[in-house]
C-alpha cells in the first residue's frame, strides 16, 4: 500500500490506480500508467509502468508533482478458458483449494491473485480437455496450504466424496504444496472405502511462466484419474527435475523433501506406486495398492484436534509436556532421534553433566498416566522406529509411549487426530494406531523403499 | 536507383549494445561467472516450456497445436557454475551488488535520470533460452545521452539483465542450451534519436562501448558484447539486424539494409518488420518477424531496490576518463597507442595492480596483455579467457624475481592454456625453462669460447644463445661474452 501522503494527494487529484499520469520532479518528468503498490518495498515512492513496459519507484514529496492524464488499461484481468467437453472420454471432477497451482500472476500489476475457478487453473493446461471429460469443478475455499487445519480437510474430504458418489471415476485436487503431504494423509483416512483415484496436485514454480511445472502434473494426473486402476489418495508430481514423468505416489507415505524442486515430493520407506508419463504411459513399480472399483465412498471425518507434535533436540526441555497437558491435549507425537530416542539421561557413565529434571521419560509417563496418547516417530525421516535397541529406548518404552513402526511423523499426527476422533480408549488407541487404515505402515522393510536414480537422491 | 542522403531518405537508426559485467558472482546466485569448464557438461535436464496465456486470456489454437509436439529443450549443466536457481529450481537470490553498482556508475557515465527505486522485471521469453521462461531485468535509467564528433547522440535507457543460456544445437524435436552464461549481469545501452548516418551509428557505437569499458568492470571473452541495430527509411519499415559482429560492419550492415528496403519498395513491395540475421559480409537474412513489445511484468521474488544508497557509492568512484587512463599510462612509459589498447583491453585493473606489487616494466605487463594474449588467441586459437588474476600474478612474480625470463612468457601461457591444471609455476618447470645463473652462464660462455680459439664474438654469442634459448636473457650473454673478450 501506497503511504497517506501519497494516497491523499491521489485523492485530491482525482487520480486512480491504473490511471495514465505524468510525474514531474524537477527537470525530469515521466508518464505512465500508476500502478498498485505492491507489499514490499518503499511505501513513499510511486510505481509507474512507463510506456517501455518497466516499472519504476519515484519517490514523493512536496516538491513532485502528479497529473492525471486519463483513463489506462484495464488491471486484474484474470484468463479464462472455455473447456471443451467430449463426453466419450472418462469423467473427472476438480476440486480447487488454491496454492500455487492455483495462482494467476496478473501481467499488468504483477500482482499475484488466487484464481476463481478451476476453470482458471485449467487455462495453463487446455491438453486435459483432450484427455478427460471435466465433469464438475468445485472451489471449497482458497487458500495457501500452510493456513489449512482439519476444517478444511473434512471441506476437501466431503467434496471429493460427493463427486465420488456422483458419477466421476476420479477427482483431482489441486493445493499448495507446503502441507500438501498432511492433506493427502489426512484425506487417506477420512475417506472409507475408497475405491477410485484421487490425485493430489500441487507446483513448485508459479503459472505465469513457461517453466511452470503444475502443467505436466496436471496432465499426468488427469491421466491417473481418468485411466488408471489404482484406488487410493495419491500425490501426482514431478518425478526428477526433468519435465519427463510424475510419479504416483500414496498419499501416506510421501514427503515434502525439498523446499523449491519440482521433485520435491518423493516417498519415503516405499517405492512410489508407479510413474507416469504425460503421455498416458504408466509403469508400476510392483508394490500393492487398492484396484479400482465403482463403488460409493463414505466420508469419515470424526476428528480431535488437540494432538500436538514435539520435536527433541539435544539439550530439549521436556517441561514443554506440561504445557500440553494444561492445555488439555489428548495426544502427543515426539518426533525422537534416530531410532526413536529421547534424552534420558540414563546411557552411560560421567552423568555429571546431565541435569536428571532434563529427562523426557518422567513427563512422558505424567502425559501417559493422564491418559494422553504418546506417539514416537523419529526425525531422520526415512526408517522405522525400535523400541527395544537400546536402553533409553526401553526405557521409553516402558512409559507406555508408542513406536511409530515406519509411518511418517506427519502421516502419524494427522492419525492421531483422526483415530482420537473415535476412541478415547487408550487400549483401543493404541491397537488402531499400529493398524493400517490406508497402508501407512508396512509391517515389511524393503531394501529398495526409494526409487534409485529419481529425484535428487 | 539507390539513394544515400540519409536526411532525405529519413534513415533512423538505434542500437542496442549488450555487455557483460566482470562481476564475481552471478546477477541473482553466486555461481561464478565463468565459460565452460569443461569438455563435456556435468549433466543435461530436459525441459517442455508451455505457452503462457496472452494477456487477453486466450489462448492460441496454434499454440495449442505446436506444443503438443512437446518440443524438447535441453540445457547443458555445468556443476562449477550452474546451480538451482538457474536451473529455475529455487527462487532468485538477492541481486548482485556489484552488478547494480557498476550499471549505476555506466547509466551515471551516459547522464541518465536514474529512479529511486528499481523494480525487477519477468520480461517473457518464449525461446527456451533461459529455464524460467522468462528474463529478469531492471531499467537503472533513462533520458541519457554520449558525445560524438557529431553531437549528442540520445541514450534511452540503461538496462541491467541476466543473460541467457547459449544455443549450441536446434533441430525438428529439440533445442540445446548450454547454462555456463546464463545468468551473468549484462547491461543494455539503446540509443534513441542522434545518430546521422551509417558511420556515426559506427561510431556511437564505439564510445558506447569505450564509456562501459572505462569502468574496468566489463567482461571480455567470447561473446560478450553483443550488438544489435535497428534500421528504418521513410516508406520501408523497422528492421532489426541481430548480433553485428563487429564495429566496422555496423555501417556495411546499415547500408545493406537502405538499399534491401529501397529495393523492395520501388518494386512496390512491404518492407515486413522483421528480426534479420547478420552474416559475416554485412548482408542478413530473415530470422523471425519481430515481435510486439515484450510482455513485462514484475518480478515479485525480488523485493525493490532503493538507489540511494549504491548510487552515493558509484558517484564517489567515477571511473576515469579514457583519456585520463592514457594520460596515467604514458607516465608509467607506454605510448599512447599501447596505452589505448591497453584500456580497451579489459584488463586495466589487472595491470594497475600488478605493476604495483611487483617490480616489473609497466611496458612488458601492458605488452603482455595487448600483444601476447591476442597472439595465443589469433595464432595458437587459444581461448585466453580461461586465465586467471592469479596465473597472472603467478607469472609477473616469477618474472620479477627473475625465475622466468620474458621472452619465453608466451610459451608460458600456451602450455598452461594446452594443460588444464598445470600452475605457471609447473609450466615454467615442464618447459624447463628456469634462467641459468650468472655463474652458471659464466662457465657456458668460458667452455663455448675455449672450444671456438679465435672465433668472432658475433658466432661465441650464436653458439651460446642455441644453448641456452628461453633460459637466459640474450642481453646478459652479450654481456658476458663482451667482458670475457677484454
Amino acid at each position: 500500500m501506497y503511504s497517506k501522503q501519497i494516497l491523499a494527494e491521489i485523492k485530491k487529484k482525482g487520480i486512480e490506480i491504473g490511471d495514465k499520469v505524468k510525474v514531474t520532479k524537477g527537470k525530469e518528468s515521466y508518464e505512465g500508467t500508476l500502478m498498485p503498490r505492491i507489499e514490499l518495498g518503499d511505501e513513499n515512492s510511486l510505481i509507474v509502468k512507463l510506456k517501455n513496459g518497466y516499472n519504476v519507484g519515484i519517490e514523493f514529496y512536496k516538491a513532485v508533482r502528479m497529473e492525471r492524464l486519463g483513463k489506462g488499461e484495464n488491471l486484474g484481468i484474470i484468463p479464462k478458458l472455455t473447456i471443451k467437453r467430449l463426453k466419450k472420454l472418462p469423467g473427472v471432477s476438480i476440486i480447487g483449494t488454491g496454492g500455487t497451482i492455483g495462482t494467476h500472476v496478473d501481467y499488468k500489476t504483477g500482482g499475484v491473485f488466487m484464481c476463481r475457478s478451476p476453470e482458471e487453473i485449467l487455462s495453463t493446461t487446455p491438453e486435459i480437455g483432450e484427455i478427460i471429460d471435466l465433469k464438475n469443478t468445485q472451489r471449497p475455499f482458497t487458500l495457501a496450504s500452510e493456513d489449512m487445519n482439519y476444517k478444511h480437510w473434512q471441506s476437501i474430504a466431503k467434496s471429493i466424496a460427493k463427486e465420488l458418489n456422483s458419477g466421476p471415476r476420479g477427482v483431482i485436487v489441486t493445493h499448495g504444496t507446503d502441507i500438501l503431504h498432511y492433506s493427502a494423509a489426512a484425506i487417506s483416512f477420512m475417506l472409507r472405502g475408497l475405491s477410485k483415484p484421487v490425485a493430489f496436485v500441487g507446483a513448485q514454480r508459479s503459472p505465469d511462466r513457461g517453466s511452470f511445472d503444475g502443467s505436466m502434473n496436471l496432465i499426468c494426473a488427469s491421466h491417473f484419474a481418468g485411466y488408471s486402476d489404482i484406488g487410493e489418495v495419491c500425490l501426482v508430481m514431478h518425478g526428477t527435475t526433468n519435465d519427463d514423468y510424475c510419479l504416483i505416489n500414496r498419499g501416506t507415505r510421501v514427503r515434502k523433501l525439498h523446499t523449491s524442486r519440482r521433485d520435491a515430493f518423493q516417498s519415503v520407506n516405499e517405492k512410489p506406486i508407479a510413474k507416469i508419463w504425460p503421455n498416458g504411459r504408466m509403469e508400476k513399480t510392483g508394490i500393492e495398492y487398492t484396484k479400482f472399483e465403482d463403488k460409493k465412498v463414505k466420508v469419515d471425518d470424526k476428528w480431535e484436534p488437540k494432538v500436538a507434535l514435539i520435536k527433541v533436540f539435544p539439550g530439549s526441555d521436556p517441561s514443554v509436556i506440561e504445557w500440553y497437558l494444561d492445555k488439555k491435549y489428548k495426544g502427543l507425537v515426539i518426533e525422537g532421534t534416530g531410532l526413536g530416542h529421547v534424552p534420558t539421561g540414563q546411557s552411560g557413565t560421567k552423568m555429571g553433566d546431565f541435569d536428571p529434571k532434563m529427562s523426557w521419560i518422567p513427563y512422558i509417563k505424567k502425559a501417559i498416566d493422564k491418559g494422553v496418547t504418546v506417539m514416537v516417530t523419529s526425525q531422520t525421516i526415512f526408517g522405522r522406529v525400535n523400541p527395544y535397541v537400546y536402553k533409553n529406548l526401553r526405557l521409553l518404552s516402558e512409559t507406555g509411549a508408542i513406536h511409530a513402526e515406519d509411518m511418517l511423523t506427519e502421516t502419524t499426527l494427522v492419525k492421531l487426530s483422526w483415530v482420537l476422533g473415535h476412541t478415547t480408549k487408550p487400549e483401543k488407541t493404541k491397537e488402531m494406531m499400529l493398524t493400517p487404515f490406508a497402508r501407512e505402515i508396512n509391517p515389511r522393510s524393503p531394501l529398495d523403499s526409494v526409487a534409485k536414480g529419481d529425484g535428487f537422491f | 536507383m539507390i539513394i544515400m542522403d540519409y536526411q532525405k531518405i529519413g534513415l533512423r537508426v538505434g542500437l542496442e549494445i549488450h555487455h557483460e559485467l566482470n562481476t564475481n558472482e552471478k546477477l541473482f546466485c553466486s555461481c561464478p561467472t565463468l565459460l565452460k569448464t569443461k569438455e563435456k557438461p556435468d549433466s543435461t535436464i530436459i525441459r517442455h516450456h508451455i505457452p503462457v496465456a496472452g494477456e487477453t486470456g486466450k489462448i492460441d489454437v496454434a499454440v495449442v497445436e505446436e506444443i503438443k509436439k512437446r518440443k524438447k529443450i535441453i540445457y547443458e549443466i555445468y556443476d562449477d557454475c550452474d546451480c538451482l536457481v538457474d536451473t529455475d529450481s529455487e527462487p532468485p537470490h538477492r541481486p548482485n551488488q556489484e552488478a547494480l553498482k557498476i550499471a549505476l556508475t555506466i547509466a551515471e557515465l551516459f547522464h541518465c535520470s536514474i529512479f529511486d527505486e528499481i523494480q525487477v522485471m519477468r520480461k517473457t521469453i518464449v525461446d527456451g533460452s533461459l529455464p524460467s521462461g522468462f528474463q529478469r531485468t531492471m531499467l537503472i535509467g533513462t533520458d541519457g545521452w554520449v558525445e560524438t564528433s557529431m553531437g549528442k547522440v540520445e541514450i534511452e535507457a540503461v538496462t541491467l539483465e541476466e543473460d541467457s543460456g547459449r544455443l549450441i544445437r536446434k533441430d525438428n524435436d529439440s533445442a540445446t542450451f548450454r547454462l555456463d552464461r546464463l545468468g551473468t549481469p549484462e547491461v543494455e545501452i539503446g540509443t534513441g534519436k542522434g545518430i546521422a548516418s551509417p558511420e556515426h551509428a559506427r561510431e556511437a557505437a564505439k564510445a558506447i562501448g569505450d564509456i562501459i569499458r572505462s569502468t574496468g568492470k566489463a567482461k571480455i571473452r567470447e561473446g560478450s558484447v553483443r550488438q544489435d541495430v535497428n534500421i528504418s527509411i521513410q516508406g520501408g519499415d523497422r528492421v532489426e539486424g541481430k548480433h553485428v559482429p563487429s564495429l566496422s560492419l555496423i555501417p556495411v550492415v546499415i547500408e545493406k539494409e537502405i538499399k534491401r528496403q529501397q529495393e523492395l519498395v520501388k518494386r512496390g513491395k512491404k518492407v515486413s518488420r522483421d528480426v534479420r540475421r547478420v552474416l559475416p559480409d554485412g548482408s542478413t537474412e530473415f530470422l523471425r518477424p519481430l515481435p510486439g513489445a515484450a510482455r513485462m511484468y514484475p518480478e515479485t521474488d525480488v523485493i525493490p531496490i532503493r538507489t540511494d544508497r549504491l548510487l552515493k557509492e558509484a558517484r564517489k568512484n567515477l571511473p576515469e576518463s579514457l583519456k585520463e587512463i592514457i594520460k596515467r599510462c604514458q607516465k608509467l612509459g607506454l605510448s599512447e597507442d599501447l596505452a589505448k589498447q591497453l584500456a580497451n583491453s579489459g584488463h586495466m585493473e589487472l595491470f594497475g595492480k600488478f605493476v604495483k606489487m611487483f617490480k616489473v616494466d609497466p611496458v612488458l605487463v601492458a605488452g603482455v596483455f595487448v600483444n601476447t594474449l591476442r597472439d595465443l588467441e589469433r595464432r595458437e586459437k587459444l581461448d585466453v579467457n580461461q586465465l586467471s588474476e592469479k596465473d597472472f600474478g603467478e607469472l609477473f612474480e616469477l618474472l620479477s624475481k627473475g625465475k622466468v625470463i620474458k621472452e619465453s612468457i608466451g610459451d608460458v601461457l600456451k602450455i598452461k592454456l594446452e594443460n588444464e591444471g598445470l600452475s605457471i609455476t609447473n609450466c615454467v618447470e615442464k618447459l624447463g625453462l628456469t634462467p641459468i645463473s650468472e655463474n652458471e652462464l659464466k662457465r657456458m660462455v668460458k667452455e663455448i669460447a675455449s672450444k671456438n680459439k679465435g672465433a668472432p664474438k658475433g658466432k661465441i654469442i650464436g653458439l651460446v644463445m642455441a644453448k641456452v634459448r628461453g633460459k637466459a636473457d640474450p642481453k646478459a650473454v652479450m654481456r658476458i661474452v663482451e667482458e670475457m673478450s677484454q
